[in-house]
């Protein structure tokens, strides 16, 4: 029992970073209706321009880091206007074009970086023990850059200009563009701060987990299950689910085995798209 | 016209007598190749037809891998021959699908909500695979699977230890799959998936059950993938949950999309092309994905209805750049 509190903890760190990624994923789904299934590229993107700019261009991690958030979101907004746009968001389509950005995102990590896995050298030491908890100082850095970015785009989508007009296009797009939204631009925005907050989810992984062409696969099931379960478009949804899965994947992993524990996201996703489609928080 | 329907037979007669004695001219490296065309084929037009009714498999490699296990198991433990165990590949993998797109489509789920779905099962479908040792054989998966044989009395047996046999085979199933297929499409079946693609409540006010559509079409997909996956089992001699990662449900909806779905013919090109370009190419197998997202990628972008999509792309070109001269 004296482990409780550490794996609690240790769900807590993987739950803020699912966060970030569900967020992106539901932002770009209640606004521009597209599901990106590229998003984990991204996510593996950001790990991998982080250590590309921290460890062989020699900058310091957190002059990297922005910097891997920034690259991310262009790519982002990119996507969304050439290749997007392009084909008008059809399902069909926007479906296609995510998975072979997929492809070509994992491919072209394998170029440039080979098969083998990344590290990027602790920028932050200690660690920090208690009697029924130890958690190391870069964990706890990870999980405050985690919660101010989801603070942060809280406040962006309820409190600010953009936000409203991001809202005025969930409930109805052709009266916010009558409205004069510009609704491109926002697409475009959302979009990239979707993408942008995946890099920033993968950079911050970075420090953690060892860095792989196809380490971003996992995080999009994972995100899609979040937003299954806090319903498509819901950001308090996509929040309190992260948590959620965080903490069953942590119990999972330490009394069964991490493949029962993907099992269990997959029968999730099933049964709550059969018995609430719109999720625990979702609208209708 | 009488003319043009002879022409008409006289070239699929050619396509028949070409493609019954081109494999005699290659050796086994490219009759296994062919054999691998033939196969992507029947997977790319059994993933198009529920695309017919506008809804998207992304897990179709899930019920490839139902018929895989299914004539896998039916043939080691049971001992039951080929010719039982792939029709009941196909029947288990069908049930399979018609279950959970009944119970999904009457619920509503559909569009991008369909596609989450579907790859969940198919995630769920492997790690299950993975996990459930005592039917699966876990991660080794099960070995030592049968090769097919006819056994007629009277006769001498023929069995399947030349690529060749296996040839015949996967063309026998091209066949049934594009039989299957046209006769489908140009059936009022055929009509009212078009119908239930374009738009899902007009269909219903003209009387049309868009849910049973739908789950016909998955189930009748589905059936083929099985068929697919049996005859992948019992080519290669073993069945492995490795093998049915979402990239392979990737490659066959890119099949299907590059040749484009508009018509029978779609599927087929583009599993031809597409299985002989890394061949051809000679590329090393890690960026082989990436190219494929490129093709993907351009194909959507620049020809949205896939290379059968070309020819009308270029009369309208050539109207377009002619016609009012």
């Amino acid at each position: 029992m004296e482990l409780l509190p550490q794996i609690i903890v240790n769900g807590l760190v993987s739950g803020v970073v699912y966060i970030l990624i569900a967020l992106g994923i539901t932002l770009a789904f209640s606004i521009l209706r597209v599901i990106n299934f590229a998003h984990g590229e991204f996510y593996m993107m950001g790990a991998y321009l982080a250590y590309y700019l921290s460890e062989e261009v020699g900058l310091n991690y957190w002059a990297a880091f922005p910097l891997a958030i920034l690259a991310g979101a262009l790519l982002g907004a990119f996507v969304d206007q050439v290749l997007l746009r392009r084909v008008g968001r059809e399902l069909l389509r926007t479906l296609i074009l995510t998975l072979g950005l997929m492809l070509i995102l994992q491919s072209g990590a394998i170029f440039f970086f080979g098969n083998q896995e990344k590290a990027i050298p602790s920028p932050i030491a200690g660690v920090l023990r208690s009697t029924y908890l130890t958690i190391t100082n870069e964990k706890l850095v990870v999980v405050l850059i985690c919660l101010a970015l989801i603070v942060g785009l809280i406040i962006l989508v309820r409190w600010t200009k953009m936000g409203r007009a991001m809202r005025a296009i969930t409930q109805d797009r052709e009266a916010a563009l009558i409205q004069g939204v510009n609704v491109e631009g926002i697409f475009a925005g959302a979009f990239a701060i979707g993408c942008g907050l995946a890099a920033a989810a993968g950079s911050l992984m970075g420090i953690l987990v060892p860095i792989g062409p196809y380490m971003g696969s996992v995080p999009l099931l994972k995100g899609l299950t979040i937003i299954i379960l806090g319903g498509m478009g819901s950001l308090p949804g996509a929040v309190i689910g992260g948590l959620m899965l965080g903490e069953i994947e942590s119990f999972m992993t330490f009394y069964a085995n991490p493949l029962a524990s993907q099992l269990v996201f997959f029968v999730l996703i099933i049964l709550m798209l059969f018995v609430r489609p719109r999720g625990l928080f979702g609208e209708e | 016209m009488k003319n043009r329907r002879w022409i008409g037979i006289s070239v699929y007669l050619l396509l028949a007598l070409l493609l019954l004695f081109i494999p005699l001219l290659f050796n086994d490296r490219y009759i296994h190749l062919m054999i691998i065309i033939a196969l992507n084929i029947v997977l790319a037009l059994s993933i198009r037809l529920v695309f017919l009714a506008g809804e998207l498999n992304v897990g179709h490699v899930a019920f490839m891998g139902i018929g895989a296990y299914t004539s896998a198991l039916l043939a080691t433990r049971l001992g039951w021959s080929f010719w039982i165990s792939l029709p009941a590949a196909a029947i288990v993998a069908a049930l399979v699908a018609a279950v959970i797109g009944f119970f999904a489509l009457r619920a509503k789920i559909k569009g991008w909500y369909f596609a989450i779905l579907t790859l969940a099962f198919a995630e769920a479908f492997r790690l299950i695979a993975t996990l459930w040792k005592g039917l699966t054989g876990g991660a080794t998966g099960v070995l030592d699977i049968p090769g097919p044989a006819i056994r007629i009395p009277g006769l001498p047996v023929v069995d399947f230890s030349s690529r060749l046999n296996y040839y015949y085979l996967a063309l026998v199933l091209v066949f049934i799959t594009w039989l299957v297929m046209s006769r489908l499409e140009h059936s009022r079946f055929g009509l009212s998936l078009t119908a239930v693609r374009k738009s899902d409540i007009l269909s219903e006010s003209v009387a049309i059950n868009t849910v049973k559509y739908k789950v016909i079409a998955f189930a009748i997909g589905c059936a083929f993938a099985g068929v697919a996956g049996s005859f992948f089992a019992h080519y290669y001699y073993y069945v492995s949950p490795y093998e049915y990662t979402l990239h392979q449900t990737l490659y066959i909806l890119l099949y299907a999309l590059f040749g484009g779905i508009g018509s029978l013919w779609g599927p087929v090109l583009g599993a031809t092309i597409l299985t002989l370009l890394p061949e051809f190419l000679r590329i090393a197998r890690e960026y082989e994905p990436a190219i494929f997202g490129a093709i993907l990628i351009v194909t959507i972008w620049l020809l949205p209805e896939g290379l059968v999509g070309l020819r009308r792309y270029i009369t309208s070109l050539r109207t377009k750049l002619l016609g009012r001269a």
